[in-house]
């Protein structure tokens, strides 16, 4: 954690690091609603096994779609901390030129 | 709404709902972190004011995907309920069980299935083919009657009856809390046993359809004249209590007035269109007595005011059984309660069996001590 980057880059440190925590396990929880579905599926059929399968892969696709979503909370949360990062790189350049006032 | 089969293993359903129950558990941990490191980085890349305004304005989507497989989780595990509960299984079973989509549902929403709007009168003679009561331990005295049908949940069509047993000269047709071992007016006294429920339904109902613009004017002129609903209001069966195997009492007390305005005086009784249960020999004054016919005048403020309370007595309290028994027949005991009130304004209930589409397919129903 760099102080130089001041609160707001250390919350964009903690959010890309929540990115990079969330998006893999929406991934292994999808895999995991799958796994559970195939539990339920053998010998199940009729209307209520249609409806289902509708509202399973609406939630599958909510869930994929929640993976795009963190990728690009990541992206802005990134970019920001990148901006921030060259801000006080240039500070820091700026100090070491000029020297303490 | 058309009966499909349909097939489940109960115990499998319920085995996914507890493994979604699972991956629901993991998601909200995980979305709960997740937003409160992206809630903090919007506060502080926002400032003091907009970043409040960021924290209130952010919104996970993916709650959204939670709160639906919640949804989804509990949904299929009400399904494999309905499907054991349909199927007379146990609901940890992973048998197979097959069944119809209507009786499924009957368990995932039984309010929709309504039993005044199933029954069928059928063709001369389906009753007596589909039961006949003659090969059913009929003796003198005792027996069941009956002419018309009801389409159960599952779509299948069963006979209606009202059983009857005669017990030292007195007739009749229900038991009121059998005590283990008894005999049981439902199975003519051990005469026609080994009938089983498989599935039972209880509630409130309108036994009429909504009555039109001039049926309801109609209705209004009688109910002016009775100076209330003529029978029972929703309000009235709903302070009844039903209990399968016992007479019906009431709940609460009734709400209605015990001393109610007198009628005007060139308001007559009328008959009704059909007797009250066991009273068929009540006289009207109003058919007879020449003021009845009224004036116009009369007729039409009886009509306005009384059409504001018209068809609000359509109501009874219900209990069907759908009974099967070991040979596979079929037969089902609807039984309607309706709330009379004597002349001290004391609310009585009225059970019948009824055994068929028409007004007059009723047996009043004399309980059994």
């Amino acid at each position: 954690m760099s102080f130089a980057l001041g609160w707001e880059g250390q919350t964009a440190i903690e959010a890309v690091h929540a990115c990079d925590r969330l998006a893999p396990k929406l991934l292994e929880l999808v895999e995991q609603h799958a796994h559970a579905a195939e539990v339920a599926r053998p010998d199940w059929a009729g209307p209520h096994r249609d409806t289902f399968e509708d509202r399973y892969a609406n939630v599958q696709q909510a869930l994929l779609a929640g993976v795009c979503w963190v990728v690009q909370v990541r992206h802005d949360a990134a970019t920001r901390l990148a901006q921030l990062t060259a801000e006080a790189e240039e500070t820091a350049r700026l100090l070491l030129t000029t020297g303490p006032r | 709404m058309s009966s499909v089969q349909c097939s489940a293993r109960p115990g499998e359903l319920i085995e996914y709902t507890r493994a979604a129950g699972d991956v629901i558990w993991q998601l909200r941990a995980a979305l709960v972190t997740f937003d409160a490191a992206i809630e903090d980085y919007l506060f502080a890349s926002g400032g003091l004011v907009l970043g409040w305004v960021r924290e209130l304005l952010y919104r996970d989507p993916i709650w959204n995907a939670l709160v639906e497989l919640d949804e989804v989780s509990s949904w299929v595990g009400h399904v494999g309920w309905a499907f054991a509960m349909a199927g007379g299984g146990s609901i940890s079973s992973t048998d197979v069980i097959t069944t119809t989509n209507l009786a499924v549902g009957s368990w995932l929403d039984p309010i929709e299935w309504k039993p005044a709007d199933h029954v069928r009168s059928g063709q001369a003679g389906d009753w007596l083919r589909a039961f006949n009561p003659l090969c059913r331990g009929y003796r003198t005295g005792s027996g069941y009657r009956g002419s018309g049908f009801i389409e159960g949940p599952d779509g299948r069509l069963y006979p209606l009856l009202a059983p009857f047993v005669t017990r030292d000269g007195e007739e009749y047709h229900a038991d009121d809390r059998l005590a283990p071992g008894e005999p049981s007016v439902l199975d003519l006294d051990g005469s026609d046993a080994g009938w089983t429920t498989v599935w039972e339904t209880m509630g409130v109902e309108r036994w009429r359809e909504a009555p039109g613009l001039w049926e309801r004017f109609m209705l209004g002129v009688g109910n002016t004249v009775a100076g209330r609903p003529n029978g029972s209001t929703e309000s009235d069966v709903e302070k009844l209590v039903l209990q399968s195997g016992a007479a019906p009492y009431f709940g609460f007390v009734s709400d209605r007035s015990s001393t109610e305005s007198t009628p005007p005086q060139y308001i007559v009784p009328k008959a009704p269109d059909f007797a009250p249960p066991g009273q068929p020999d009540t006289m009207y004054p109003g058919n007879n007595a020449p003021a009845a016919a009224g004036s116009g005048t009369a007729m039409l403020i009886e009509g306005i005011g009384g059409a504001l309370m018209a068809d609000l007595g359509s109501f009874d309290a219900y209990d069907v059984m759908f009974q099967q028994n070991a040979a596979g027949d079929t037969r089902a005991l609807y039984k309607r309660v309706y709330v009379g009130f004597d002349d001290a304004g004391e609310p009585y209930a009225d059970s019948v069996w009824v055994t068929g589409p028409e007004n007059n397919d009723h047996v009043l129903i004399n309980y059994a001590p």
